[in-house]
């Protein structure tokens, strides 16, 4: 495995085209962390992120033949991610109406403080990450998937707008009202952290 | 001097500003401690989600998928090559059983000629049975 390891993805692609199974180990090592990450953050739990990302890599190990090898193998298997995610979604949606569509897009109003955490909820939660967590997790999805891609993936507005097929605006609007929300969300604690800072 | 909105802030964590607006941003942060301290909120609610991130068992992800890719054509062949030792056996099994039969039915015909040969018929019944004497 060492040899795959100093290999490039567009060298490694080159042999999983050819049906090296190594080479895709080695893919999967790379970038499962970030798609089992991601499709969490879109499905909402972590046990339907893994199946979903374990999907993804199937279709991955599938379709490369007609991966154009001229291009950035990563962003090709987010959106395959996305994608996967929201096929669900989609799916489910016919039984259950929320998930995607939960939140109308424009100029969102924004109403938190009711169920923001007390700060007798935050005192008990100790971890500033477990608060993150919960607050990110009560996000719109939206919203949620929106703000991992800027700040996780670290993608442009204009990327992220491509990867979810929306325009820049709503993009721009997901992002400040996402921030917003987890401001709202997280106030007692940040307001702790304020005072013993 | 006017405060900077929630949204300018947003997008200048961003870099999604034009390099002008970005640095009259920066300009009125260095001498605005309101601003500064809503940045920094905005820069800490952001770190805690990178913080979020999580780093999982890609071994044991990995042995998954790849079980999985390889489960479809290994069980194809387990079934055809189950199919084919049931075939073979039924083939040996016939065969074998047909030649014994055969073998079989060829030394009584020779017995009953023998016998025949020997000894006198004195009847036959209708359920083939042969009443003989000796020569």
């Amino acid at each position: 495995m060492k040899k795959y390891r100093e290999e490039n993805d567009t060298e490694l692609i080159r042999r999983i085209q050819k049906g090296d199974e190594k080479a895709f180990e080695e893919i999967i090592r790379r970038y499962s962390n970030r798609i089992i990450n991601l499709a969490t953050q879109i499905m909402g739990s972590q046990d339907e992120g893994w199946d979903i990302a374990q999907e993804v890599f199937i279709s991955v190990w599938k379709n490369i033949k007609s991966f154009d090898i001229s291009k950035n193998f990563y962003p090709w298997v987010r959106k395959i991610t996305v994608n996967a995610c929201y096929e669900e979604l989609r799916r489910r949606k016919g039984h259950i109406e929320s998930s995607l569509d939960d939140v109308e897009e424009g100029e969102p109003s924004i109403d938190v403080p009711d169920d923001a955490y007390s700060p007798e909820d935050i005192f008990d939660k100790i971890e500033l990450k477990e608060a993150v967590e919960e607050a990110l997790n009560s996000l719109p999805k939206h919203y949620r998937v929106t703000l991992w891609l800027r700040i996780i993936e670290n993608l442009s507005y204009e990327e992220i707008a491509e990867t979810l097929e929306i325009n820049i605006g709503t993009v721009k609007s997901r992002i400040n009202m996402a921030r917003k929300m987890m401001q709202d969300k997280l106030k007692y604690y940040l307001e702790e952290k304020d005072e013993s800072s | 001097m006017s405060h900077l909105s929630f949204e300018e802030l947003s997008q200048f964590i961003d870099k999604e500003l034009p390099n002008w607006r970005m640095a009259e941003i920066k300009e009125h942060i260095d001498n605005c401690p309101a601003c500064k301290e809503k940045l920094d909120t905005l820069l800490l609610i952001d770190q805690s989600i990178r913080e979020t991130y999580k780093e999982y068992n890609t071994e044991k992800f990995s042995a998954e998928v790849l079980e999985r890719v390889e489960s479809k054509p290994v069980r194809y062949s387990f079934r055809l090559k189950l199919a084919t030792i049931g075939v073979a056996i039924s083939l040996a099994f016939g065969i074998t059983f047909g030649f014994l039969r055969s073998t079989y039915r060829e030394n009584l015909e020779e017995e009953k000629y023998k016998l025949i040969s020997q000894h006198y018929i004195i009847s036959s019944g209708d359920m083939g049975i042969i009443f003989i004497s000796d020569k």
